[in-house]
């Protein structure tokens, strides 16, 4: 088991997460006639426009999540202004995960304190369709915290900087966040 | 706390074995779906979620007049109390324990439609777990949700209508002296009811309207023979049918001290009244209710005239 972890944690550092930018691709939903390849490093501006679109998108979910967990109580009538704030970034199960996280500390009297820290790319854009981005996820700074004791919760041993993917979909004209996965065994 | 071995489980396996059993040692460690970090769980007074009684302390032997939901995910997990309607997760739905909600704008657009569009309708569904089979988000239905739109009725409501459904009866009343005969002043009238389930229990029902049901049983306590002569016997037993080669009734009769000549129809009525205990339980209540059901019949009683001849 050791051997296994040690060859994990090897793995995560010797393999550096992917530059953001270079990676990004470019998938248009209908063949273009052009004589340019679709899948091209240099950024187009409507590519670019979109990933910006895309990226506050993934912010706001993260936005209202953040400050959502740092209370969790969902049947609490004051969280509800966030969660309808949520609604205009997240759509499905980046929905209904937050709700069950939410649930599940508030029933163990616990909030998350404080903020994470993301590096977050944009990759897969199908315009006005899908989109993937995936992320390094800092919680040095974001704990689980006891509302009784005021003291971390966290369950020991675990990384502090893990990645995580979302994917994003556009919906009712605008990118929502559709998914949103930790990968808690991929430290990067 | 909700979640106990299955998590322990779950996270070995996520954490690939990193975690020792140590550090299973403060409680339950839990790993909610959008966490980077699991937790560990340590249950203290301050735990707002301890299992069973009702916020409003409504534990009393006839509560259960409101709907109460219950999530409920299997022995390996621990049963709370959570509101039947949140104004933005929507209904309390009892089948899968999860939230419903009508989605607001209805996108024919959504894949979740899933070539059924227009019918039915696509809802948001919010699972207070997540696991493989109830993972929540979006769904379509042809027809609501167990439970959407709130139920109207009541469990104790709802029990009322179980017990109606038993169709319980009083005593299918029997005597020792046949109908056509007459009992004789001073000589014990056995008196008994057939035992079946509509006449002595115990007999059970279930009540159900979508999102709520409810099931009743129910035993019959006593059974009081208002004996038509201004008396009455209270039997705690269905009475013994009457044999031959016995006088007295070894549970329940009556004696009669006087000809029913002077009664209406030269008859006694007889009216049975058996007393229901029923028990109930379902939309997270119970409670208990009493019912009676009346028989009724007649027996004719006579003197012996002794007729004393002198020579």
């Amino acid at each position: 088991m050791a051997g296994m972890l040690a060859a994990t944690l090897l793995a995560a550092c010797s393999n550096p997460a992917p530059e953001p930018t270079a990676t990004t691709t470019v998938v248009t939903p209908t063949p273009t006639p052009t004589p340019t390849p679709s899948r091209t490093l240099s950024v187009d501006p409507t590519v670019a426009a979109t990933e910006a679109v895309i990226l506050q998108a993934y912010q706001g979910y993260w936005d209202a999540m953040v400050r959502i967990l740092a209370n969790p109580d969902p049947f609490d009538d004051a969280n509800k202004p966030l969660w309808n704030e949520l609604e205009q970034y997240a759509v499905d199960k980046a929905q209904s995960d937050l709700f069950a996280t939410a649930y599940q500390l508030s029933d163990s009297g616990i909030a998350m304190k404080g903020e994470p820290v993301l590096d977050p790319s944009v990759s897969d854009i199908v315009i006005d369709t899908s989109a993937t981005v995936t992320d390094c996820v800092d919680s040095t700074d974001w704990q689980p915290i006891s509302a009784a004791t005021g003291e971390s919760a966290a369950a020991p041993g675990q990384a502090t900087r893990v990645t995580a993917s979302s994917t994003l979909i556009f919906h009712d004209d605008r990118w929502v966040v559709n998914s949103y996965t930790p990968n808690r065994d991929q430290t990067c | 706390m909700l979640r106990r071995l299955a998590l322990a489980v779950l996270l070995a396996l996520l954490l690939g074995g990193g975690l020792t059993d140590a550090a299973f040692a403060g409680g339950p460690v839990e790993c909610p779906p959008l966490l980077p970090t699991c937790y560990v769980e340590v249950e203290g007074p301050g735990d707002p979620g301890t299992p069973a009684d009702p916020p409003g302390g409504g534990s009393g032997s006839s509560g259960g007049s409101e709907r109460k939901c219950i999530f409920d995910w299997g022995p390996n997990f621990e049963r709370k109390e959570v509101p039947c309607y949140d104004d933005f997760f929507g209904w309390f739905n009892d089948e899968s324990s999860c939230y419903w909600k009508l989605t607001d704008s209805q996108p024919p657009d959504d894949v979740t439609w899933e070539g059924h569009y227009p019918d039915g309708a696509i809802y948001d569904v919010y699972c207070p777990v997540v696991f493989p089979g109830s993972e929540g988000g979006r769904a379509w239905r042809a027809t609501p949700p167990p439970g959407y739109g709130g139920v109207t009725i009541t469990p104790a409501q709802l029990a009322q209508r179980a017990v109606d459904q038993m169709k319980l009866t009083g005593p299918e009343i029997h005597m020792s002296i046949p109908v056509d005969r007459f009992a004789t002043v001073g000589v014990p009238v056995w008196l008994w009811t057939e035992v079946t389930a509509t006449t002595w229990g115990p007999t059970s029902a279930t009540a159900s309207v979508p999102g709520l049901s409810v099931t009743a049983t129910a035993r019959a306590r006593q059974i009081v023979w208002d004996t038509g002569d201004g008396r009455s016997e209270t039997c705690r037993n269905p009475g013994t049918p009457y044999y031959t080669g016995r006088v007295v009734s070894p549970t329940c009769q009556h004696v009669y001290e006087r000809s029913s000549a002077d009664q209406p129809d030269t008859a006694y009525r007889v009216t049975a009244t058996t007393t229901w205990d029923v028990t109930w339980t379902g939309g997270g209540s119970s409670g208990s209710l009493t019912v009676t059901r009346v028989s009724e019949g007649s027996v004719r009683v006579g003197e012996v005239q002794v007729l004393v001849t002198t020579s």
